[in-house]
């Protein structure tokens, strides 16, 4: 009877033991190898790429259009569309050349985004783009939900008051 | 008495077999999460090297366009960049000490134009850490025009 019991609480005493080893597992697994990866790249890609991209595009000189700031010809697309290159007005030379950049750019680079530009009055957009693949126009969209970066410059208008022109680069996370 | 023995003999031994097996085990998953912990710091080390390599290029005073002395803002000066080929060539060990083993490229977008390579350090057998491509506006001097470019960075493992 003594021994019966010796042995069940040395059985007893191994079980411990192997539920503390068992323990100690799962708190590894939990916090070292399922912690999430660092994304400062990615985050620093993001935030970088749609500042970046929006200032060099609004800077540029458009090539036959008399070098005008591709800015001015946003505002104009937006007022009164007076300006006219190689033919076509300013709204269609540049949804013409900013469909060319993306291609050469964001698109070559598989990077999702959303670009857009709108009166600070109007919600409806004047020039909208979005990245290649037609699943994208669902997943990548500037709205609450979607995470990622957004950067917005304002563009005055010459003859509408306090109205402008918000141009939106979002890059999706 | 001897088979008492014999068998308490026989449950310290396999007392102790389970007791190294138990420490055997342990150490073996000791060692794997150390390794991917160390990997996952490494990768993070990378990461930020990469963001660093990428700020000290795209603000090297070198390429910023400036005024009187004056550096604009977000504006790269095409001759510049075109001058740097031939002084990063000369003065490499210079350039080499900050920015290591990595290529430069400067690429003229809209309107298309020639891809310029300010700084070329690809050692000979290498593998491709990373690229960058940041999104860039190129003066022009001589035509006062900007143009859409992309400074692309390639990291070497």
């Amino acid at each position: 009877m003594v021994k019966q019991k010796k042995a069940q609480l040395e059985i007893f005493g191994l079980m411990i033991v192997i539920v503390l080893v068992m323990l100690g597992i799962f708190f590894a697994i939990k916090f070292v190898l399922l912690d999430p990866a660092p994304t400062l790249k990615q985050d620093y890609n993001r935030v970088q790429l749609s500042s970046n991209f929006g200032v060099a595009l609004l800077q540029s000189s458009s090539d036959d259009c008399r070098g005008i700031d591709f800015s001015e010809l946003i505002t104009d697309c937006a007022e009164f569309q007076t300006i006219s290159c190689d033919g076509k007005r300013s709204c269609d030379y540049i949804n013409t050349t900013l469909d060319s950049i993306l291609k050469d750019t964001l698109d070559l680079w598989k990077v999702k985004y959303h670009i857009v530009a709108r009166l600070s009055s109007h919600p409806e957009p004047i020039i909208e783009k979005y990245s290649v693949d037609s699943a994208d126009r669902q997943n990548c969209k500037n709205d609450k939900k979607t995470v990622g970066s957004l950067e917005t410059f304002f563009l005055p208008m010459s003859h509408s008051g306090s109205d402008m022109v918000n141009f939106e680069v979002f890059i999706c996370g | 008495m001897k088979k008492k023995s014999q068998m308490q003999f026989g449950e310290t031994i396999a007392i102790l077999f389970i007791f190294f097996m138990l420490l055997v085990v342990g150490l073996v998953f000791y060692v794997k999460i150390k390794t991917a912990s160390v990997g996952q710091d490494i990768s993070e080390y990378k990461d930020v090297r990469a963001v660093e390599l990428s700020q000290t290029v795209a603000f090297l005073p070198e390429f910023q366009c400036t005024e009187m002395n004056v550096v604009e803002p977000s504006c790269f000066d095409k001759y510049k960049i075109l001058a740097m080929q031939k002084v990063s060539e000369a003065n490499h060990a210079y350039y080499y000490r900050d920015l290591g083993d990595i290529l430069i490229e400067v690429q003229q977008i809209y309107p298309f134009g020639e891809t310029i390579v300010p700084y070329n350090s690809t050692p000979e057998t290498f593998t491709v850490a990373s690229q960058a491509h940041i999104p860039i506006s190129l003066y022009d001097v001589e035509s006062e025009k900007y143009i859409f470019g992309v400074l692309r960075i390639t990291t070497y493992g």
